[in-house]
């Protein structure tokens, strides 16, 4: 397949304008801005284009249920607040690729009839987000960001740093200058988002995709996926891989061929137990199905979720409890404290599961752990517990020998022998 | 149509918009839906997650789901279950949850017996806590002498923050940390500085913040005696619940009325109580200042009346019945009666009851736009918070006022004179701020805005549309009340016949002549030709003090009576408790027993005021007559006395109808070369409330404040009546040309708000 | 933070004025805030409360509002801090890889408890969430440049350099 978004990645000036153009940069933009915004809007949902943030949720009608006659003035944020573990791609988009993004965000302004756009980069991404202002320099130097509705407003945004961030109402009280803990719905944020006007919130792939889609055509996105998927995608892979990284594949592409072929397969003598394809707040995806094309339905069928695409591996060396340990130590120091079973229940599965490891934990832990996943994701504010618990029940199941090796030694059986 | 749905198979009415928590617990459905971080005042925030309901959709498409009830909207014919075992084990999980850092210190714990985490924690039945790790801990800070903070019983539920920072826009209290260490409380140490911090204690569902002064003197919360009482801090008469234990007055909490103050009352009304404990009170009579026996002071007071050479001060710090029997013996005695003690404060009081009916706090709350005339916080907490619930809700807010006050900030700010609002007042039916206004609301501090300003407002509200409303604001429970007894000239006429000398006694309830009350400055130089003055009062006043005879009175709580607001709602307040008789001086105790025991005397501490005139119309046998009066002027002004547990009775307009023959107040206005006065009052300051010590500790220093442009450290000021001296304290964005202090300075040199005074700066050195 | 203050305490005549065109550039003054911060923690290593005060008096917000922002986002930092800030990722992919091992070399270089200053002046060491360099694990941020995979020796080296004032970003 063809590089869409990757074409630029090691480039040593991906902010490079004539570069990004030589390539076919901004002629997405040139056509759209010939269309009108339902036109743009019947294009992206052809093309199937759906949300990279994790959700899936279609693009296209992310944008229709807003409605083209939304009140103005309506807000478009890029969601660039990339914290996930094991998710890697929107870094690497935004290092390798800013003027897809810029180019994306134009676009969508357009076919949103917004005047005023946020992206929202990560703190931690800070040395990324000064790429993107290069880009976005030359870009406006260029009189890009001239809509014909009147120039955009294009603002990075650096955060000041949490998870939470990147929930799509959370992220809106970020850029208000508040605390980010999520809002409540209703109003979704499509109605009353940033100040209270309608607001669309996008992932910062699900951008990068738009000039290629309107550039091209939907048909030929469509046809960049195998196996049923539709379009291109950046997979990524972390852990004990021979070469991780952030890949560029049809979307679709099995799990095996990512994992071994383009990640070039596990690092000398070790067996791999499982992944979480999606970023740690997914299921695991275990060998007997490395099989399934890995886009999100397909996924979903097998009992996980497509996530972000960033494969996070666990081999046989590494003790899943331990690995479930450091997942859920991220989610419960990243919890807003908002909602109570998110705040209180994520540090509970983490003692729980610390409990175990060390040796100290008793079988009821075990079922305690598996009780508290049941009542805390259903009953949460907003998705970060729920996610927070995917790897951990998923992981309560495949690994259950673990765990009750765990309790049964007293210690943990992947320390015996290391000093 | 009556809408309705339904919560385990019973109907539930709910009016559209409400969601189906609200309109549950508003039926009186308490037990079946437990919750946190909903509050009728505060709304829904879908925190907590306790509220879970089984909701049965309509179609068949979609399975039933357990959702939260706060975040729900009742529509009709919703099918709601709580008996599920899923609800029921949902309720049980965010408890045990909840619980997992909530120390077990309930014996300890001040909130214990009126916890809401503890109901909740029974009605759900969580009894066995699985976790056994350890415990997250917190430092408490101080938060002043009101409220303590014992952060380690937070569970979280935000209504703290919510009903600070939102509701009552305070700016010195927030949510700190994340995750399972958010913190609520101030950045540092230090007392908190909204007047209505002592929220607080009620909205914590549990005992994070309790209040500080009734912790000096605690009792748990199930042996207090309770009864239905009205605030007596200001003209607002907000309804609260006053607790007692053991013959002595504990703390005072929000009762909840609607209409008016709602859920909330101000820290001057929950924590002036302790007046009633403070060690200056009179609790015995005396007699040229010394203890005495009740029966020689009694009979002391009854030789001066009996010489018919005594004038009568009643007080609109006292209430209705009390002024009215006080009014009742003057009558048999063909004595002047007069009830506030200045010509000023008579034509004040007569223009504030001829002003139309008068927004109720929740009418105020529903403006959308407001104009406060003065410095509403200072004289009537309750009557600003419910302007900042306007603003909240999108009214515009004008404050014209001398100071830049705290509302003046959430709105538009107009400097002005008080001299100056008369005119401004006659205009407001051309003013900007007013136009095109639905449901407009005109607040004033009636001492402020004063005589003339008030009468000016009163022919604005003619000019406005027939929906407009005005009220009138000061800090004294029953000026309406007492504004039935203002009648033209009768301050006047009593200060005419002291100084003719054909009075030389006064008898003054609850009324400070020779201290703070207005006049003060003339009553004083008045007083060389009295012969002895009487007070009955539950203060020791400057009057009391000097008084040759002084019989201490009941305390509000410690007797029932009646108020009448700002909005002439006549409202009872019932007798919350007796205090003790041990604290009788021994000897006193002893003949006021044997006496008691024959139906005379009143065994329990300081009797209410009319029991004293009582007693003072038998030694003068004058009893029936002063009875018969009594009780014909009661029944004229208010022939049926209010239910307390009620919301009171309005006045009719055909009393109010009376006022308004009142003569027109000329208007002063100040050229800009003159320096005029207004007056400060922070919120807890009144004349009662300034004894409470908690409170008084947080009072702002004494001073002349003065526009910060002004460099000069004091200065000196002169009226008729004497001057004072006092350091400058300068604030940003005062109104030129005005000086304001405290009633006391207005005592000392004789004047009122808007009068011209003279200065001598002092440039500092 | 009841004490009086102006942003005259900052004693920065430049720094203000960018903060005050930052406040200016801004949709809504408040919404300035993450930038503020920002700018006033580079310039001064930290946000003391004369930062704090300043930030909320350009913005419009009260300080009590700016402390809750201070500590809800892991990014600000209220206390002092070395002349460098490193933060070691701690999460899933460098936990495999042996973030626990250089979060301590780091720690026992620095000599104290982690969040504190190091007695030389030099180095604050802070774990922190996964900074998005999973496929370079184990990785950390060294005054916000991010470095990956680090390992005894790169990181002993790091330090030396760090200690030294003589470490670039690459």
């Amino acid at each position: 397949m063809e590089a869409v978004l990757s074409r630029n990645f090691s480039a040593p000036d991906p902010a490079d304008l004539a570069l990004y153009q030589s390539g076919g940069g901004y002629a997405g933009l040139r056509r759209a801005i010939t269309m009108s915004p339902a036109e743009i809007i019947d294009e992206v949902e052809k093309s199937g284009l759906r949300g990279c943030g994790g959700a899936g949720f279609p693009t296209g009608l992310k944008w229709r249920l807003r409605g083209l006659d939304a009140p103005e003035p309506r807000y478009l944020v890029c969601n660039l607040d990339e914290t996930e573990p094991g998710s890697i791609k929107d870094r690497a988009l935004l290092f390798g690729a800013p003027h897809h993004i810029i180019e994306g965000m134009l676009i969508a302004a357009h076919a949103l009839g917004v005047r005023y756009a946020v992206i929202f980069v990560r703190g931690e991404y800070a040395a990324g987000a000064r790429v993107l202002e290069k880009a976005l320099q030359r870009a406006r130097a260029a009189g890009l960001l001239r809509l014909p509705d009147g120039e955009l407003r294009l603002d990075i945004h650096i955060s000041l740093g949490r998870y939470i961030c990147g929930e799509d109402s959370a992220i809106l009280n970020a850029i208000e200058g508040k605390r980010a803990n999520p809002r409540k719905k209703p109003p979704h944020i499509s109605q009353q988002g940033l100040w209270q006007q309608p607001t669309t919130v996008n992932n910062a792939e699900s951008i990068a995709h738009l000039p290629g889609i309107l550039a091209q055509g939907a048909d030929w996105f469509r046809a960049l996926g195998v196996n049923g998927g539709v379009g291109s995608k950046l997979y990524s892979v972390c852990g004990p891989a021979r070469r991780p990284g952030v890949f560029e594949l049809p979307m679709g592409t099995t799990a095996a061929e990512i994992l071994f072929e383009h990640a070039g397969g596990l690092q000398e003598g070790r067996r791999l137990r499982g992944v979480l394809p999606g970023g740690s707040s997914t299921p695991f995806l275990l060998p007997e199905h490395f099989d399934t094309p890995m886009h999100f339905d397909a996924v979903a069928k097998v009992g996980s979720r497509l996530g972000t695409g960033g494969f996070i591996l666990l081999d046989d060396q590494q003790c899943p409890v331990d690995f479930l340990v450091a997942t859920t130590r991220f989610f419960a120091r990243e919890s807003c404290g908002f909602c109570t079973p998110c705040r209180e229940g994520l540090p509970y599965v983490r003692w729980l599961l610390e409990r175990i490891e060390a040796g100290t934990g008793a079988l009821e832990d075990i079922e305690t752990l598996r009780a508290l996943g049941g009542q805390i994701a259903p009953n949460s504010f907003c998705a970060l517990a729920p996610g927070a618990l995917m790897p951990v029940l998923s992981g309560l199941h495949a690994f259950n020998d673990d765990f009750l090796a765990h309790v049964r030694l007293g210690h943990c059986p992947y320390q015996e022998g290391r000093s | 149509m009556k809408h309705v749905f339904y919560l385990d198979g019973q109907a539930v009415p709910f009016t559209p918009g409400q969601n189906v928590l609200e309109a549950a617990l508003a039926a009186g459905l308490d037990r079946q839906i437990p919750y946190f971080c909903f509050h009728p005042a505060l709304g829904s925030l879908g925190a907590c997650r306790q509220c879970a309901v089984k909701m049965y959709p309509h179609d068949s498409k979609h399975p039933p789901r357990v959702t939260m009830a706060c975040l729900l909207p009742a529509s009709d014919h919703l099918q709601l279950g709580t008996l599920e075992a899923d609800v029921h084990a949902e309720h049980q999980e965010i408890i045990e949850l909840l619980m997992t850092n909530h120390p077990l210190d309930c014996p300890v714990c001040d909130e214990g017996g009126q916890c809401h985490l503890q109901d909740m924690t029974v009605q759900t039945g969580h009894s066995q806590r699985h976790y056994s790790g350890p415990k997250r801990t917190y430092r408490n800070q101080d938060l002043g002498p009101l409220v303590y903070q014992e952060m380690n019983r937070c569970i979280t539920c935000y209504r703290c923050v919510r009903f600070y920072q939102d509701a009552a826009q305070g700016e010195d209290f927030g949510a700190f940390g994340s995750r399972d260490r958010v913190t609520f409380g101030r950045i540092e140490d230090g007392p908190l500085e909204s007047p209505f911090s002592g929220n607080l204690v009620e909205v914590c569902p549990t005992g994070v913040f309790t209040d500080k002064v009734f912790r000096h003197d605690y009792v748990r919360v199930w042996d207090l005696q309770q009864a239905p009482s009205v605030c007596p801090h200001c003209a607002v008469g907000c309804n609260t619940t006053p607790g007692a234990r053991l013959g002595s007055l504990r703390r005072i909490r929000n009762r909840l009325r609607p209409e008016m103050n709602g859920h909330f009352i101000c820290d001057r009304g929950r924590y002036g109580f302790r007046y009633v404990t403070a060690p200056s009170r009179p609790l015995q009579a005396r007699l040229q200042g010394e203890t005495s026996r009740q029966e020689v002071v009694l009979r002391q007071i009854a030789a001066r009346l009996q010489e018919g050479r005594s004038g009568f001060l009643g007080s609109p710090r006292e209430d209705l019945r009390s002024n009215l029997a006080l009014f009742a013996l003057a009558d048999c005695l063909h004595a002047p009666f007069a009830a506030v003690t200045s010509s000023w404060a008579e034509a004040l009081a007569q223009q504030c009851l001829a002003l139309p009916q008068a927004p109720s706090l929740q009418e105020v709350a529903a403006a959308d736009r407001v104009v406060v005339i003065g410095d509403l916080g200072g004289i009537a907490p309750m009557a600003e918070f419910a302007v900042r619930q306007a603003v909240r809700g999108g009214a515009s807010l004008t404050v014209m006022a001398s100071a830049y006050t705290s509302l003046a900030r959430q709105g538009e700010y107009r400097p002005l004179r008080p001299s100056a609002l008369p005119e401004r007042v006659a205009d407001l039916h051309n003013d900007p701020c007013l136009q095109g206004s639905r449901r407009p609301v005109i607040l004033a501090t009636a001492e402020t805005l004063g005589p003339a300003g008030l009468h000016a407002l009163r022919k604005t509200l003619e000019k406005l549309p027939a929906n407009a409303r005005a009220g009138a604001f000061v800090n004294r429970p029953n000026l309406f009340g007492a504004a039935y007894f203002a009648a033209d000239g009768h301050t006047a006429r009593l200060q005419q016949a002291l100084r003719q000398r054909e009075i030389s006694h006064l008898l003054c309830l609850g009324a400070d002549p020779f201290g703070e009350d207005w006049g003060a400055g003339v009553w004083r130089t008045l007083m060389p030709g009295l012969d002895g003055i009487a007070v009955l009062d539950m203060v020791d006043s400057e009057t009391a003090r000097n008084a040759e005879a002084l019989l201490p009175v009941a305390a509000f709580p410690e007797r029932d009576g009646l108020f009448v607001n700002y909005e002439g709602r006549i409202q009872a307040f019932a007798t919350v408790y007796r205090r003790e008789a041990q604290i009788l001086h021994p000897a006193v105790h002893h003949s006021g027993f044997s006496e008691a025991a024959g139906g005379q005397m009143h065994p329990l501490g300081p009797p209410p005021p009319w029991f004293w005139l009582s007693r003072l119309a038998e030694m003068l046998d004058l009893h029936s007559a002063w009875q018969e009066r009594f009780h014909f002027y009661q029944h004229f002004l208010c022939p049926q006395p209010p239910d307390p547990e009620g919301p009171g009775v309005l006045l009719p307009d055909t009393i109010r109808a009376r006022f308004d023959i009142a003569e027109v107040p000329a208007a002063h206005p100040l050229g800009p070369e003159q320096w005029e006065l207004d007056i400060f009052r922070w919120y807890g300051g009144e004349t009662l409330a300034d004894v409470a010590d908690d409170l008084q500790s947080l009072a702002p220093p004494r001073g002349l404040r003065v526009g910060s442009e002004i460099r000069a450290a004091a200065a000196t000021l002169s009226g008729p009546c004497g001057s004072l001296h006092l350091p400058v304290i300068p604030c940003d964005h005062m109104a030129s040309g005005v000086i304001a202090i405290d009633q006391d300075g207005f005592a000392e040199l004789g004047l009122y708000p808007g009068d011209p005074v003279s200065v001598e700066w002092e440039v500092s050195s | 933070m009841s004490s009086p203050t102006s942003i005259a305490d900052l004693q920065d005549d430049a720094l203000v004025a960018r903060l005050r065109a930052l406040v200016a550039e801004s949709l809504v003054p408040a919404a300035a805030i993450s930038e503020v911060l920002q700018v006033l923690q580079s310039a001064r290593g930290y946000i003391d409360d004369v930062a704090l005060r300043a930030a909320a008096e350009l913005t419009g917000l009260s300080p009590m509002k700016v402390e809750e922002l201070c500590t809800f986002y892991s990014l600000v930092l209220r206390e002092p801090t070395g002349r460098h800030v490193l933060r070691i990722c701690d999460s899933i992919a460098c936990h495999m890889a042996g973030a626990q091992n250089i979060l301590n070399q780091a720690r026992m270089h620095s000599g104290v408890a982690l969040g504190a200053v190091s007695s030389s002046g030099q180095l604050t060491v802070i774990p922190h969430v996964c900074i998005g360099l999973c496929d370079r694990a184990p990785a950390l941020l060294v005054d916000g440049e991010a470095l990956g995979p680090v390992d005894h020796e790169s990181l002993t080296q790091l330090l030396a350099q760090l200690e030294a004032d003589i470490w670039k970003p690459s």
